[in-house]
Protein backbone atom coordinates (compact mmCIF):
# COMPACT_ATOMS: atom_id res chain seq x y z
CA UNK A 1 0.00 0.00 0.00
CA UNK A 2 0.79 3.70 -0.15
CA UNK A 3 2.10 3.52 -4.01
CA UNK A 4 0.93 6.61 -5.79
CA UNK A 5 -1.61 5.80 -7.55
CA UNK A 6 -3.30 7.85 -10.11
CA UNK A 7 -5.16 10.32 -8.62
CA UNK A 8 -9.08 9.68 -9.24
CA UNK A 9 -10.71 12.20 -11.77
CA UNK A 10 -13.55 14.68 -11.17
CA UNK A 11 -14.18 17.62 -8.45
CA UNK A 12 -11.95 18.13 -5.66
CA UNK A 13 -12.60 19.09 -1.84
CA UNK A 14 -10.01 21.38 -1.41
CA UNK A 15 -9.32 23.88 1.74
CA UNK A 16 -7.17 26.69 1.48
CA UNK A 17 -5.65 28.69 4.04
CA UNK A 18 -8.51 27.60 6.37
CA UNK A 19 -8.51 29.04 9.99
CA UNK A 20 -10.77 28.65 12.75
CA UNK A 21 -10.32 30.24 16.06
CA UNK A 22 -11.91 30.03 19.09
CA UNK A 23 -11.68 33.05 21.42
CA UNK A 24 -8.25 33.78 20.78
CA UNK A 25 -7.32 29.81 20.84
CA UNK A 26 -5.58 28.85 16.68
CA UNK A 27 -7.50 25.52 16.78
CA UNK A 28 -7.25 25.46 12.97
CA UNK A 29 -4.19 28.05 11.69
CA UNK A 30 -4.21 28.74 8.04
CA UNK A 31 -4.05 25.13 6.61
CA UNK A 32 -4.63 23.80 3.20
CA UNK A 33 -5.81 20.53 2.06
CA UNK A 34 -7.07 18.81 -1.00
CA UNK A 35 -9.17 15.71 -1.07
CA UNK A 36 -8.81 13.71 -4.60
CA UNK A 37 -11.68 10.96 -5.58
CA UNK A 38 -10.12 8.02 -5.63
CA UNK A 39 -7.50 8.35 -2.82
CA UNK A 40 -7.41 7.71 1.48
CA UNK A 41 -5.82 10.61 3.25
CA UNK A 42 -5.25 10.21 6.26
CA UNK A 43 -5.21 13.19 8.81
CA UNK A 44 -2.88 12.77 11.79
CA UNK A 45 -1.58 14.52 14.87
CA UNK A 46 -1.65 14.56 18.81
CA UNK A 47 -4.81 15.48 20.52
CA UNK A 48 -5.66 18.70 20.36
CA UNK A 49 -3.84 19.43 16.87
CA UNK A 50 -7.25 20.44 15.21
CA UNK A 51 -8.32 17.60 13.23
CA UNK A 52 -11.23 17.00 14.07
CA UNK A 53 -12.09 21.06 13.84
CA UNK A 54 -10.96 20.85 10.60
CA UNK A 55 -12.75 18.45 9.52
CA UNK A 56 -15.78 20.23 10.84
CA UNK A 57 -15.05 22.81 8.80
CA UNK A 58 -14.90 21.11 5.89
CA UNK A 59 -18.45 19.58 6.74
CA UNK A 60 -20.07 22.23 7.63
CA UNK A 61 -20.03 21.92 11.13
CA UNK A 62 -17.62 25.17 11.70
CA UNK A 63 -17.58 27.87 10.01
CA UNK A 64 -13.99 28.79 8.95
CA UNK A 65 -12.81 31.79 10.49
CA UNK A 66 -10.75 32.69 7.38
CA UNK A 67 -10.28 30.70 4.47
CA UNK A 68 -12.40 28.94 1.95
CA UNK A 69 -13.61 25.48 1.28
CA UNK A 70 -14.33 24.55 -2.40
CA UNK A 71 -16.15 21.83 -3.81
CA UNK A 72 -14.78 21.43 -7.47
CA UNK A 73 -15.69 25.00 -8.20
CA UNK A 74 -18.24 25.33 -6.23
CA UNK A 75 -17.55 28.00 -2.80
CA UNK A 76 -19.02 25.11 -0.13
CA UNK A 77 -17.56 27.70 3.01
CA UNK A 78 -19.76 27.83 5.81
CA UNK A 79 -22.54 25.61 3.71
CA UNK A 80 -24.70 24.01 6.53
CA UNK A 81 -23.81 20.50 7.08
CA UNK A 82 -27.46 18.82 5.60
CA UNK A 83 -26.94 20.41 2.45
CA UNK A 84 -23.36 19.27 1.89
CA UNK A 85 -24.06 16.22 2.67
CA UNK A 86 -27.12 16.43 0.04
CA UNK A 87 -23.74 17.38 -2.13
CA UNK A 88 -21.60 14.24 -1.28
CA UNK A 89 -19.85 15.41 1.33
CA UNK A 90 -20.61 13.08 4.65
CA UNK A 91 -18.63 12.16 7.89
CA UNK A 92 -19.34 10.06 10.94
CA UNK A 93 -18.76 11.39 14.23
CA UNK A 94 -16.22 10.35 17.12
CA UNK A 95 -19.47 8.85 18.72
CA UNK A 96 -21.22 6.90 16.41
CA UNK A 97 -24.98 8.01 16.32
CA UNK A 98 -27.09 5.47 15.03
CA UNK A 99 -31.08 5.45 15.49
CA UNK A 100 -31.64 3.55 18.42
CA UNK A 101 -34.62 1.97 17.68
CA UNK A 102 -35.11 1.32 13.98
CA UNK A 103 -33.20 -2.31 12.94
CA UNK A 104 -29.48 -2.20 11.41
CA UNK A 105 -31.62 -2.39 7.95
CA UNK A 106 -33.50 0.76 8.38
CA UNK A 107 -30.93 2.51 9.42
CA UNK A 108 -29.16 1.98 6.49
CA UNK A 109 -32.19 2.13 4.26
CA UNK A 110 -33.19 5.88 5.87
CA UNK A 111 -29.59 6.81 4.41
CA UNK A 112 -30.44 5.19 1.20
CA UNK A 113 -33.45 7.01 0.67
CA UNK A 114 -32.28 10.47 -0.65
CA UNK A 115 -31.21 8.24 -3.60
CA UNK A 116 -33.88 6.27 -4.10
CA UNK A 117 -37.56 7.84 -4.09
CA UNK A 118 -39.44 4.73 -3.05
CA UNK A 119 -39.12 2.62 -0.49
CA UNK A 120 -38.53 -0.58 -2.12
CA UNK A 121 -35.35 0.71 -4.58
CA UNK A 122 -33.89 1.77 -0.92
CA UNK A 123 -34.68 -0.88 0.58
CA UNK A 124 -32.61 -2.93 -2.49
CA UNK A 125 -29.51 -0.33 -2.27
CA UNK A 126 -29.82 -0.81 1.98
CA UNK A 127 -29.22 -4.63 1.37
CA UNK A 128 -26.77 -4.41 -0.87
CA UNK A 129 -24.36 -1.90 1.50
CA UNK A 130 -25.13 -4.29 4.18
CA UNK A 131 -23.53 -7.29 1.94
CA UNK A 132 -20.80 -5.31 0.79
CA UNK A 133 -19.79 -4.86 4.59
CA UNK A 134 -20.84 -8.17 5.73
CA UNK A 135 -23.55 -7.28 7.98
CA UNK A 136 -26.46 -9.19 6.68
CA UNK A 137 -26.79 -11.46 9.43
CA UNK A 138 -27.69 -8.40 11.66
CA UNK A 139 -29.61 -6.64 9.41
CA UNK A 140 -33.05 -7.36 11.99
CA UNK A 141 -31.49 -6.58 14.93
CA UNK A 142 -32.12 -3.15 16.56
CA UNK A 143 -29.49 -0.47 16.45
CA UNK A 144 -28.96 -0.43 20.31
CA UNK A 145 -28.76 -3.78 20.71
CA UNK A 146 -25.18 -3.67 18.70
CA UNK A 147 -21.97 -4.20 20.11
CA UNK A 148 -19.45 -1.19 19.56
CA UNK A 149 -17.80 -2.59 16.50
CA UNK A 150 -21.08 -3.54 15.11
CA UNK A 151 -22.10 -0.06 15.28
CA UNK A 152 -18.97 1.56 14.00
CA UNK A 153 -19.82 -0.50 11.11
CA UNK A 154 -23.55 0.12 10.62
CA UNK A 155 -22.74 3.72 10.86
CA UNK A 156 -20.33 3.84 7.96
CA UNK A 157 -23.14 1.65 5.83
CA UNK A 158 -25.24 4.35 6.72
CA UNK A 159 -22.95 6.53 5.55
CA UNK A 160 -22.15 4.67 1.69
CA UNK A 161 -25.83 4.47 1.77
CA UNK A 162 -26.06 7.74 1.49
CA UNK A 163 -23.94 7.94 -1.92
CA UNK A 164 -21.22 9.73 -0.82
CA UNK A 165 -18.46 11.77 -3.11
CA UNK A 166 -16.02 12.51 -0.50
CA UNK A 167 -15.83 10.56 3.21
CA UNK A 168 -14.43 11.87 6.23
CA UNK A 169 -14.01 8.83 8.70
CA UNK A 170 -13.36 10.36 12.67
CA UNK A 171 -11.33 7.68 14.38
CA UNK A 172 -13.80 4.63 12.44
CA UNK A 173 -11.42 2.22 14.58
CA UNK A 174 -11.57 3.57 17.78
CA UNK A 175 -12.65 1.10 20.37
CA UNK A 176 -12.62 -1.89 18.07
CA UNK A 177 -10.49 -4.69 18.73
CA UNK A 178 -7.34 -5.71 16.50
CA UNK A 179 -9.73 -8.02 14.51
CA UNK A 180 -12.76 -5.21 13.87
CA UNK A 181 -10.08 -2.99 13.65
CA UNK A 182 -8.51 -5.09 10.28
CA UNK A 183 -11.60 -6.06 8.81
CA UNK A 184 -12.18 -1.90 9.10
CA UNK A 185 -9.40 -0.93 7.33
CA UNK A 186 -9.33 -3.54 4.53
CA UNK A 187 -13.07 -2.42 3.78
CA UNK A 188 -12.37 1.62 4.23
CA UNK A 189 -9.49 0.41 1.31
CA UNK A 190 -11.70 -0.88 -1.25
CA UNK A 191 -13.85 1.97 -0.84
CA UNK A 192 -12.49 5.03 -3.27
CA UNK A 193 -12.45 2.41 -6.31
CA UNK A 194 -15.61 0.37 -5.22
CA UNK A 195 -17.74 3.91 -4.93
CA UNK A 196 -15.21 6.11 -6.60
CA UNK A 197 -15.19 8.53 -3.65
CA UNK A 198 -12.52 10.26 -1.86
CA UNK A 199 -11.85 8.96 1.88
CA UNK A 200 -10.13 11.16 4.93
CA UNK A 201 -9.78 8.90 7.72
CA UNK A 202 -8.40 10.60 11.06
CA UNK A 203 -7.20 7.73 13.10
CA UNK A 204 -4.49 7.86 16.13
CA UNK A 205 -3.52 4.65 15.03
CA UNK A 206 -0.52 4.52 12.82
CA UNK A 207 -0.84 0.80 11.77
CA UNK A 208 -4.01 1.14 10.17
CA UNK A 209 -2.81 4.72 8.72
CA UNK A 210 0.17 3.42 6.94
CA UNK A 211 -1.32 0.64 5.63
CA UNK A 212 -4.69 2.51 4.46
CA UNK A 213 -3.27 6.02 3.46
CA UNK A 214 -1.94 6.94 -0.02
CA UNK A 215 -0.85 10.06 1.04
CA UNK A 216 -0.90 11.19 4.87
CA UNK A 217 -1.11 15.26 6.16
CA UNK A 218 0.40 15.70 9.28
CA UNK A 219 -1.08 18.82 11.89
CA UNK A 220 0.45 20.01 14.80
CA UNK A 221 -1.01 22.66 16.71
CA UNK A 222 -3.33 23.89 14.05
CA UNK A 223 -0.55 24.15 11.45
CA UNK A 224 0.29 21.19 8.30
CA UNK A 225 3.54 20.48 9.53
CA UNK A 226 4.50 17.70 7.03
CA UNK A 227 2.33 16.22 3.28
CA UNK A 228 3.10 13.24 1.86
CA UNK A 229 3.15 9.67 0.87
CA UNK A 230 3.60 6.98 4.02
CA UNK A 231 6.89 6.60 3.03
CA UNK A 232 7.93 9.79 3.09
CA UNK A 233 6.19 10.62 6.35
CA UNK A 234 7.80 7.73 7.93
CA UNK A 235 10.99 9.26 6.85
CA UNK A 236 10.50 12.35 7.60
CA UNK A 237 12.77 13.57 10.84
CA UNK A 238 10.18 16.37 12.07
CA UNK A 239 7.28 14.17 12.23
CA UNK A 240 9.25 11.06 13.38
CA UNK A 241 11.22 12.68 16.02
CA UNK A 242 8.99 15.00 17.19
CA UNK A 243 5.21 13.84 16.86
CA UNK A 244 5.15 9.36 15.77
CA UNK A 245 6.99 8.49 18.53
CA UNK A 246 4.19 10.05 20.60
CA UNK A 247 1.56 9.03 19.20
CA UNK A 248 2.31 5.36 18.95
CA UNK A 249 2.93 5.55 22.63
CA UNK A 250 -0.67 7.37 22.55
CA UNK A 251 -2.25 4.55 20.70
CA UNK A 252 -0.20 1.57 23.05
CA UNK A 253 -1.99 3.25 26.14
CA UNK B 1 -70.34 -9.20 33.66
CA UNK B 2 -72.91 -7.33 31.25
CA UNK B 3 -71.86 -4.07 33.73
CA UNK B 4 -68.29 -4.41 33.27
CA UNK B 5 -68.87 -4.96 29.36
CA UNK B 6 -70.48 -1.66 29.43
CA UNK B 7 -68.15 0.14 31.19
CA UNK B 8 -65.28 -1.15 29.13
CA UNK B 9 -67.25 -0.32 25.93
CA UNK B 10 -67.78 3.26 27.15
CA UNK B 11 -63.55 3.38 28.31
CA UNK B 12 -63.01 1.76 24.42
CA UNK B 13 -65.06 5.02 23.27
CA UNK B 14 -63.37 7.61 25.29
CA UNK B 15 -59.94 6.09 25.03
CA UNK B 16 -60.27 5.95 21.04
CA UNK B 17 -61.24 9.33 21.15
CA UNK B 18 -58.04 10.52 23.41
CA UNK B 19 -55.78 8.36 21.18
CA UNK B 20 -57.00 10.35 18.06
CA UNK B 21 -56.47 13.79 20.20
CA UNK B 22 -53.00 12.66 21.74
CA UNK B 23 -51.11 10.80 18.69
CA UNK B 24 -51.02 13.77 16.60
CA UNK B 25 -49.61 16.12 19.41
CA UNK B 26 -47.18 13.46 20.38
CA UNK B 27 -45.81 13.01 16.82
CA UNK B 28 -45.09 16.91 16.08
CA UNK B 29 -43.82 17.04 19.52
CA UNK B 30 -41.65 14.02 18.71
CA UNK B 31 -40.47 15.70 15.22
CA UNK B 32 -39.58 19.31 16.31
CA UNK B 33 -40.10 19.23 19.87
CA UNK B 34 -43.09 21.72 19.41
CA UNK B 35 -45.92 21.01 22.60
CA UNK B 36 -48.34 22.28 19.54
CA UNK B 37 -51.32 23.97 22.18
CA UNK B 38 -52.44 25.48 18.95
CA UNK B 39 -53.28 21.69 17.69
CA UNK B 40 -57.16 22.30 19.90
CA UNK B 41 -57.56 25.23 17.23
CA UNK B 42 -57.40 22.99 14.41
CA UNK B 43 -60.06 20.85 15.78
CA UNK B 44 -62.20 24.22 15.92
CA UNK B 45 -61.12 24.93 12.23
CA UNK B 46 -62.92 21.17 11.10
CA UNK B 47 -65.82 22.19 13.60
CA UNK B 48 -66.78 24.89 11.70
CA UNK B 49 -65.86 23.10 7.69
CA UNK B 50 -68.10 20.91 8.78
CA UNK B 51 -70.32 23.71 9.94
CA UNK B 52 -70.02 25.29 6.18
CA UNK B 53 -70.16 21.94 4.34
CA UNK B 54 -72.85 20.50 6.29
CA UNK B 55 -75.67 21.56 3.72
CA UNK B 56 -73.99 19.47 1.72
CA UNK B 57 -73.93 15.83 2.26
CA UNK B 58 -72.11 14.40 5.49
CA UNK B 59 -69.81 12.83 3.59
CA UNK B 60 -68.53 15.13 1.35
CA UNK B 61 -68.91 17.69 4.22
CA UNK B 62 -66.68 15.61 6.16
CA UNK B 63 -64.58 15.32 3.45
CA UNK B 64 -63.52 19.07 2.69
CA UNK B 65 -63.55 20.11 6.60
CA UNK B 66 -60.90 17.51 6.26
CA UNK B 67 -58.62 19.10 3.52
CA UNK B 68 -59.25 22.66 4.73
CA UNK B 69 -57.87 21.46 8.22
CA UNK B 70 -54.74 19.99 6.89
CA UNK B 71 -54.71 23.11 4.75
CA UNK B 72 -54.63 25.09 8.05
CA UNK B 73 -52.45 22.51 9.96
CA UNK B 74 -49.51 23.37 6.38
CA UNK B 75 -50.39 26.89 6.56
CA UNK B 76 -49.82 27.12 10.35
CA UNK B 77 -46.24 25.23 10.08
CA UNK B 78 -45.42 27.41 7.08
CA UNK B 79 -46.32 31.06 8.83
CA UNK B 80 -46.00 30.27 12.74
CA UNK B 81 -43.30 27.46 13.04
CA UNK B 82 -41.03 27.37 10.81
CA UNK B 83 -39.86 30.97 11.48
CA UNK B 84 -39.05 29.53 14.88
CA UNK B 85 -37.67 26.21 14.57
CA UNK B 86 -34.88 25.01 16.41
CA UNK B 87 -35.83 27.38 19.37
CA UNK B 88 -36.21 26.32 22.53
CA UNK B 89 -38.81 23.92 23.44
CA UNK B 90 -40.38 27.27 25.61
CA UNK B 91 -40.59 29.52 22.66
CA UNK B 92 -41.94 27.06 20.74
CA UNK B 93 -45.01 26.71 23.08
CA UNK B 94 -45.14 30.37 23.43
CA UNK B 95 -45.51 30.55 19.98
CA UNK B 96 -47.89 28.16 19.67
CA UNK B 97 -50.07 29.98 22.33
CA UNK B 98 -50.33 32.95 20.43
CA UNK B 99 -51.06 31.02 17.51
CA UNK B 100 -54.35 29.50 19.05
CA UNK B 101 -55.31 32.39 20.51
CA UNK B 102 -55.23 34.56 16.94
CA UNK B 103 -57.16 31.78 15.37
CA UNK B 104 -59.88 31.32 19.03
CA UNK B 105 -60.02 34.97 18.21
CA UNK B 106 -60.24 34.99 14.48
CA UNK B 107 -63.23 32.78 14.79
CA UNK B 108 -65.14 34.80 17.50
CA UNK B 109 -64.79 37.43 14.99
CA UNK B 110 -66.02 35.44 11.96
CA UNK B 111 -68.50 33.24 13.65
CA UNK B 112 -69.37 35.31 16.67
CA UNK B 113 -69.38 33.65 20.31
CA UNK B 114 -72.98 31.15 19.89
CA UNK B 115 -71.99 27.91 19.16
CA UNK B 116 -72.91 26.71 15.52
CA UNK B 117 -75.19 23.87 15.56
CA UNK B 118 -74.36 21.26 13.10
CA UNK B 119 -77.09 18.63 12.02
CA UNK B 120 -75.86 15.45 11.93
CA UNK B 121 -77.67 11.98 10.84
CA UNK B 122 -79.77 10.10 13.43
CA UNK B 123 -77.46 7.61 12.99
CA UNK B 124 -74.72 8.27 15.20
CA UNK B 125 -77.16 9.45 18.47
CA UNK B 126 -78.83 5.75 17.99
CA UNK B 127 -77.59 3.59 20.48
CA UNK B 128 -77.53 -0.23 19.56
CA UNK B 129 -78.34 -2.95 22.36
CA UNK B 130 -76.52 -6.32 22.31
CA UNK B 131 -76.62 -8.94 24.97
CA UNK B 132 -78.08 -6.34 27.24
CA UNK B 133 -74.81 -3.76 26.49
CA UNK B 134 -75.65 -0.84 25.77
CA UNK B 135 -73.61 0.61 22.45
CA UNK B 136 -73.96 4.23 21.61
CA UNK B 137 -73.42 5.18 17.87
CA UNK B 138 -70.70 7.95 18.36
CA UNK B 139 -68.93 5.23 20.55
CA UNK B 140 -69.17 2.97 17.11
CA UNK B 141 -67.95 5.63 15.32
CA UNK B 142 -64.81 6.62 17.52
CA UNK B 143 -63.60 3.06 18.01
CA UNK B 144 -63.76 2.49 14.27
CA UNK B 145 -62.27 5.78 12.67
CA UNK B 146 -59.25 4.97 16.03
CA UNK B 147 -59.11 1.64 14.43
CA UNK B 148 -58.56 3.11 11.06
CA UNK B 149 -56.62 5.70 11.75
CA UNK B 150 -54.06 4.32 13.82
CA UNK B 151 -53.65 1.17 12.08
CA UNK B 152 -53.33 3.47 8.74
CA UNK B 153 -50.60 5.65 10.40
CA UNK B 154 -48.58 2.24 11.76
CA UNK B 155 -48.63 0.84 8.29
CA UNK B 156 -47.55 4.49 6.83
CA UNK B 157 -44.92 4.81 9.36
CA UNK B 158 -43.25 1.08 8.79
CA UNK B 159 -43.90 0.74 4.58
CA UNK B 160 -43.69 4.21 3.07
CA UNK B 161 -40.32 6.48 2.55
CA UNK B 162 -41.83 9.32 3.48
CA UNK B 163 -42.82 6.83 7.34
CA UNK B 164 -39.14 5.55 7.43
CA UNK B 165 -37.95 9.68 6.85
CA UNK B 166 -40.50 10.30 9.72
CA UNK B 167 -39.25 7.36 12.37
CA UNK B 168 -35.80 8.15 11.83
CA UNK B 169 -36.19 12.15 11.97
CA UNK B 170 -38.11 11.18 15.22
CA UNK B 171 -35.16 9.43 16.76
CA UNK B 172 -32.21 12.05 15.88
CA UNK B 173 -33.62 15.01 13.81
CA UNK B 174 -30.03 16.33 13.49
CA UNK B 175 -28.81 12.95 11.73
CA UNK B 176 -31.67 12.49 9.80
CA UNK B 177 -30.54 15.65 7.67
CA UNK B 178 -26.77 14.32 7.68
CA UNK B 179 -27.83 11.14 6.10
CA UNK B 180 -30.42 13.79 3.27
CA UNK B 181 -33.85 13.05 4.98
CA UNK B 182 -35.36 16.98 3.62
CA UNK B 183 -36.29 18.37 7.15
CA UNK B 184 -39.13 20.88 5.36
CA UNK B 185 -40.56 17.84 4.06
CA UNK B 186 -40.43 15.72 7.40
CA UNK B 187 -41.86 18.73 8.84
CA UNK B 188 -44.84 19.59 6.47
CA UNK B 189 -45.64 15.83 6.59
CA UNK B 190 -46.28 15.94 10.25
CA UNK B 191 -48.01 18.57 10.41
CA UNK B 192 -50.56 17.62 7.48
CA UNK B 193 -50.88 13.91 9.63
CA UNK B 194 -51.82 15.94 13.05
CA UNK B 195 -54.09 18.03 10.30
CA UNK B 196 -55.95 14.69 9.36
CA UNK B 197 -56.04 13.65 13.21
CA UNK B 198 -57.58 16.78 14.33
CA UNK B 199 -60.13 16.68 11.13
CA UNK B 200 -61.29 13.49 12.53
CA UNK B 201 -61.39 14.68 16.04
CA UNK B 202 -63.39 17.99 14.98
CA UNK B 203 -66.13 15.06 13.11
CA UNK B 204 -66.66 13.05 16.14
CA UNK B 205 -66.98 15.84 19.08
CA UNK B 206 -69.25 17.51 16.08
CA UNK B 207 -70.99 14.28 15.93
CA UNK B 208 -71.11 14.38 19.80
CA UNK B 209 -71.62 17.28 20.80
CA UNK B 210 -74.09 18.69 18.13
CA UNK B 211 -71.90 22.31 17.38
CA UNK B 212 -68.89 24.35 16.79
CA UNK B 213 -67.81 27.40 18.64
CA UNK B 214 -64.59 29.05 19.06
CA UNK B 215 -63.26 27.52 21.98
CA UNK B 216 -64.12 23.65 21.42
CA UNK B 217 -60.28 23.26 21.39
CA UNK B 218 -59.39 23.43 24.69
CA UNK B 219 -60.55 20.44 26.47
CA UNK B 220 -59.20 18.58 23.77
CA UNK B 221 -56.02 19.56 23.19
CA UNK B 222 -55.95 19.56 27.17
CA UNK B 223 -56.98 16.19 27.21
CA UNK B 224 -54.14 16.09 24.60
CA UNK B 225 -51.02 16.83 26.65
CA UNK B 226 -52.18 14.99 29.47
CA UNK B 227 -52.35 11.73 27.89
CA UNK B 228 -49.10 12.51 25.61
CA UNK B 229 -47.19 13.61 29.35
CA UNK B 230 -48.41 10.63 31.27
CA UNK B 231 -47.15 8.33 28.36
CA UNK B 232 -44.08 10.12 28.18
CA UNK B 233 -44.09 13.08 25.67
CA UNK B 234 -42.88 12.27 22.15
CA UNK B 235 -43.40 8.19 22.19
CA UNK B 236 -46.15 6.62 19.66
CA UNK B 237 -46.67 3.98 22.07
CA UNK B 238 -47.12 6.26 25.09
CA UNK B 239 -49.83 8.37 24.12
CA UNK B 240 -51.81 5.45 23.22
CA UNK B 241 -51.08 4.25 26.48
CA UNK B 242 -51.57 7.64 28.30
CA UNK B 243 -54.69 7.82 25.73
CA UNK B 244 -56.27 4.66 27.16
CA UNK B 245 -55.06 4.90 30.46
CA UNK B 246 -57.08 8.34 30.63
CA UNK B 247 -59.98 7.02 28.81
CA UNK B 248 -60.30 3.89 31.39
CA UNK B 249 -59.63 6.08 34.76
CA UNK B 250 -62.79 8.59 33.94
CA UNK B 251 -65.04 5.79 33.27
CA UNK B 252 -63.57 4.26 36.84
CA UNK B 253 -64.17 7.16 38.36
CA UNK B 254 -67.25 7.62 37.11
CA UNK B 255 -68.52 4.30 38.39
CA UNK B 256 -66.71 4.00 41.68
CA UNK B 257 -67.45 7.60 43.13
CA UNK B 258 -70.29 7.97 44.97
CA UNK B 259 -73.17 9.68 43.14
CA UNK B 260 -72.20 13.20 45.06
CA UNK B 261 -69.03 13.43 44.05
CA UNK B 262 -69.48 11.83 40.26
CA UNK B 263 -69.61 15.22 38.92
CA UNK B 264 -66.20 16.38 39.87
CA UNK B 265 -65.17 13.18 38.12
CA UNK B 266 -62.56 15.10 36.19
CA UNK B 267 -60.73 16.46 39.61
CA UNK B 268 -60.24 12.90 40.33
CA UNK B 269 -58.71 12.13 37.07
CA UNK B 270 -56.47 14.67 36.98
CA UNK B 271 -55.49 14.32 40.55
CA UNK B 272 -54.56 10.33 39.51
CA UNK B 273 -52.75 11.75 36.91
CA UNK B 274 -50.67 13.90 39.06
CA UNK B 275 -49.73 11.53 41.41
CA UNK B 276 -48.58 9.20 38.13
CA UNK B 277 -46.49 12.34 37.11
CA UNK B 278 -45.17 12.34 40.45
CA UNK B 279 -44.05 9.14 40.63
CA UNK B 280 -42.60 9.14 37.15
CA UNK B 281 -42.31 12.14 36.00
CA UNK B 282 -40.70 11.63 32.28
CA UNK B 283 -44.16 9.20 31.61
CA UNK B 284 -44.51 5.67 31.57
CA UNK B 285 -42.56 5.07 28.46
CA UNK B 286 -40.24 7.82 28.59
CA UNK B 287 -39.40 9.34 24.55
CA UNK B 288 -36.09 7.52 23.56
CA UNK B 289 -33.77 9.76 22.49
CA UNK B 290 -31.28 12.18 23.66
CA UNK B 291 -31.36 15.41 21.97
CA UNK B 292 -28.34 17.89 20.75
Amino acid sequence: MGVERDPGSGPELVAAGVCVHFEGVKAVDGVDLTLRRGEVLGLVGPNGAGKTTLVNSLTGFETPTAGSVHLGDRDVTGMPAARLARLGVARTFQSGRLFDHLTVLENVEAAALTGHRTRRRAVVHATSVLEMLELSHIASRRARELSHGESRNVELGRLIATGPTFMLLDEPAAGLNEAESDQLTALIASLPERLDCGVLIIEHDMRVIMRLCHRIQVLDHGKTIALGTPEAIRADPVVSEAYLGSVERDAAS
Amino acid sequence: MTEIIQHLVDAAGLASLYALLALPVALVYGIMNLVNFAHGELIMIGAYGLFIFAAITLPLAAFLALVIVVLAALAMERAAFRPVRGSSPETLLVTSFAVSFLLQNAALMIFGSRPKSVETPSLFSQTVTIGGVHIEGVTILSVGLAVICIGGLVIFMKRTAFGMAMRAAAEDFTMARLVGIRANAVISGTFAISGVGAGVAAFILVVQGGSAFATMGLTPVIIAFVATMMGGLGSFSGALIGAALLGAGTVAFDVLLPTQLRSSREAFVYGAVLVVLLIRPQGLVPARRERV
